[in-house]
């Protein structure tokens, strides 16, 4: 009998290491299983749901939250299950919450990346402030500015969780925050990215507005040279007589004074009328001075009345073309008879008196001839002139 | 000769330049308005120095006078000054060239300088017209003040600065 009763309790020790080493087992592949799971995972908020559903469905429990309280960028994050309407927690609150935790810990301080549990979760946590009755909770701390619970109701075998099993979820809980910590790099790390991205971005506004600015630069640099050279030309210009001024001058005086004669009342012809008109009859001296003795010529000098006195022929009379209205009848037109001729003189460089007096004696008798040479000729030829 | 050092400021001085100007372009802007609104009487003036091709009057009568508006009116604004005073002194040289000849001929005629109806040339009308030339010689050889084109230095300085 002594020999036998050694074997039944070696068995049964044997069955215990059989069922310690199943659980252990089955820790590890859990475990792994959570570590394959959250390796894709690069989001916080994910992380924090995927860790919730992994320790709940492990420690089978229909209810349960994770907080996370991050002091750096002042935020609180949450993921619950289980709970009608999870609240929504300020920083204040979450941290007065944890730090009522620490103070019910085992250890009362938590060391970086270490988890530690809440000796009796309901009197810290009542069932108002969670929404639900806390059988386990668990505080962690990844750094001096991340910390945050995970709190399960009563598994549903509703036993109290095993040594073992709390083992696991610190293992579970210091594995996750292991992702956690590199999801908080690579949100960092893509916060900076963004920043730098904004800043490239910055940059390459900046570049093509300093390009367009340097162009506009150029320009402007063209603008003012020209300009100066332009101001140059004008003050030497100015400084200076110049030909082409006065030709310029010339241009302008002529446009105006043809305009203007062009539109004024006492506007003139520009060329003066005997050049296109027909030539009156010429008469010699000598014939002239037949006629004249003959009496059948009578000589009239057409010169202006300044003229006529400085010298004139003898026996001329004086009838000016601007008086001849006036003086004609008084001088002529009583004593001159239809058969005598109507000699004319006088005309200088600048004016052909003789020729614009013809004209109007042509009007009012047939017998009108020029003298040819004035009274020069006159002279010439020894005939009296006077005074 | 050395000139004395207050006659030369008092000679070369903007305001006396600018005085000058102003008379002088003033005489002649003055001088054209009559010619201008009657030039037949103008051709007649012209007609009676006898030195003008009879073909040639008419256009003479027509353009001197616009000519003597338009250097007038430059010489008053200071634009293209020394220009204007060379068309001026230009034609005040040929003024006074005319009316020595036509008193040296001994032709009895007005001067027609402002109007048609003046008092007889003479040698005072000769001296009246050399010394607008010596007027007109001042501005053209000395700096005169307040020129329109006399502001362009200062705009290249702005230009500059």
């Amino acid at each position: 009998m002594a020999a036998e009763s050694p074997l039944p309790e070696a068995i049964e020790q044997a069955s215990r290491a059989q069922a310690d080493l199943d659980r252990r087992v089955f820790h590890l592949q859990t475990l792994y299983e959570f570590t394959a799971e959250l390796s894709p995972l690069v989001a916080t908020d994910k992380l924090l749901e995927a860790f919730l559903l992994t320790v709940m469905g492990t420690f089978g429990a229909s209810q349960g939250c994770v907080l996370l309280c991050d002091r750096e960028s002042r935020a609180v994050r949450s993921a619950g299950r289980g709970i009608p309407g999870l609240r929504e927690w300020t920083l204040e609150e979450a941290e007065q919450m944890l730090y009522r935790g620490f103070q019910a810990t085992e250890e009362r301080r938590l060391e970086p990346m270490s988890a530690g549990f809440i000796l009796d979760p309901p009197a810290v946590f009542p069932e108002s402030e969670l929404g639900f009755g806390v059988h386990t909770a668990a505080l962690f701390t990844v750094d001096d500015t991340l910390m945050g619970m995970v709190a399960l109701c009563q598994s549903l075998s509703q036993s109290a969780l095993s040594a073992e099993a709390r083992e696991l979820l610190r293992g579970l809980t210091v594995n996750w925050m292991v992702f956690l910590k590199n999801a908080r790099a690579f949100e960092t790390i893509h916060a900076l990215n963004e920043d730098l991205r904004r800043t490239n971005a910055d940059l390459r506004q900046t570049i093509t507005d300093l390009t367009e600015a340097r162009h506009q630069i150029r320009v402007l640099e063209f603008a003012k040279s020209r300009l100066k050279q332009l101001i140059q030309r004008e003050i030497e210009r100015t400084g200076r007589f110049r030909a082409a001024d006065i030709l310029l001058m010339v241009i302008l005086s002529t446009v105006l004074a043809l305009a203007f004669n062009y539109s004024s009342p006492n506007g003139i012809p520009v060329v003066p009328e005997p050049v296109f008109q027909e030539q009156a009859p010429r008469v010699d001296v000598l014939t002239a001075h037949q006629l004249l003795t003959r009496g059948e010529a009578v000589l009239v000098d057409a010169r202006p009345p300044e003229l006529f006195q400085q010298k004139h022929i003898a026996e001329a009379v004086n009838i000016p073309a601007p008086l001849f209205d006036v003086i004609y009848p008084m001088k002529l037109g009583r004593t001159l008879k239809p058969e005598q001729t109507v000699l004319v003189y006088g005309r200088t460089i600048s004016k052909r008196y003789d020729e614009d007096l013809t004209q109007r004696l042509l009007q009012r008798h047939d017998q009108v001839r020029v003298l040819e040479g004035g009274v020069a000729a006159w002279e010439e030829k020894g005939f009296p002139v006077a005074p | 000769m050395k000139w004395p050092g207050w006659l030369k400021t008092s000679i070369a001085h903007p305001v006396l330049g600018l005085l000058l100007r102003a008379y002088v372009g003033g005489v002649f802007i003055y001088a054209s308005m009559y010619k201008i609104n009657y030039p037949g009487e103008f051709a007649e003036t012209i007609a009676s120095y006898q030195l003008v091709p009879f073909w040639a009057v008419n256009l003479m009568a027509l353009v001197m006078p616009w000519a003597e508006l338009v250097s007038g009116i430059l010489m008053v604004l200071g634009v293209r000054t020394k220009s204007a005073a060379a068309a001026i002194g230009g034609m005040l040289v040929m003024f006074s060239l005319a009316i020595l000849i036509t008193l040296l001929r001994g032709i009895p005629i007005g001067c027609g300088c402002f109007t048609s109806v003046e008092e007889p040339l003479g040698w005072g009308t000769l001296g009246r017209d050399l010394l607008w030339l010596i007027m007109t010689l001042h501005v053209y050889f000395f700096p005169s003040a307040l020129q329109l084109e006399g502001r362009l230095p200062k705009s290249l300085q702005e230009v500059e600065g």
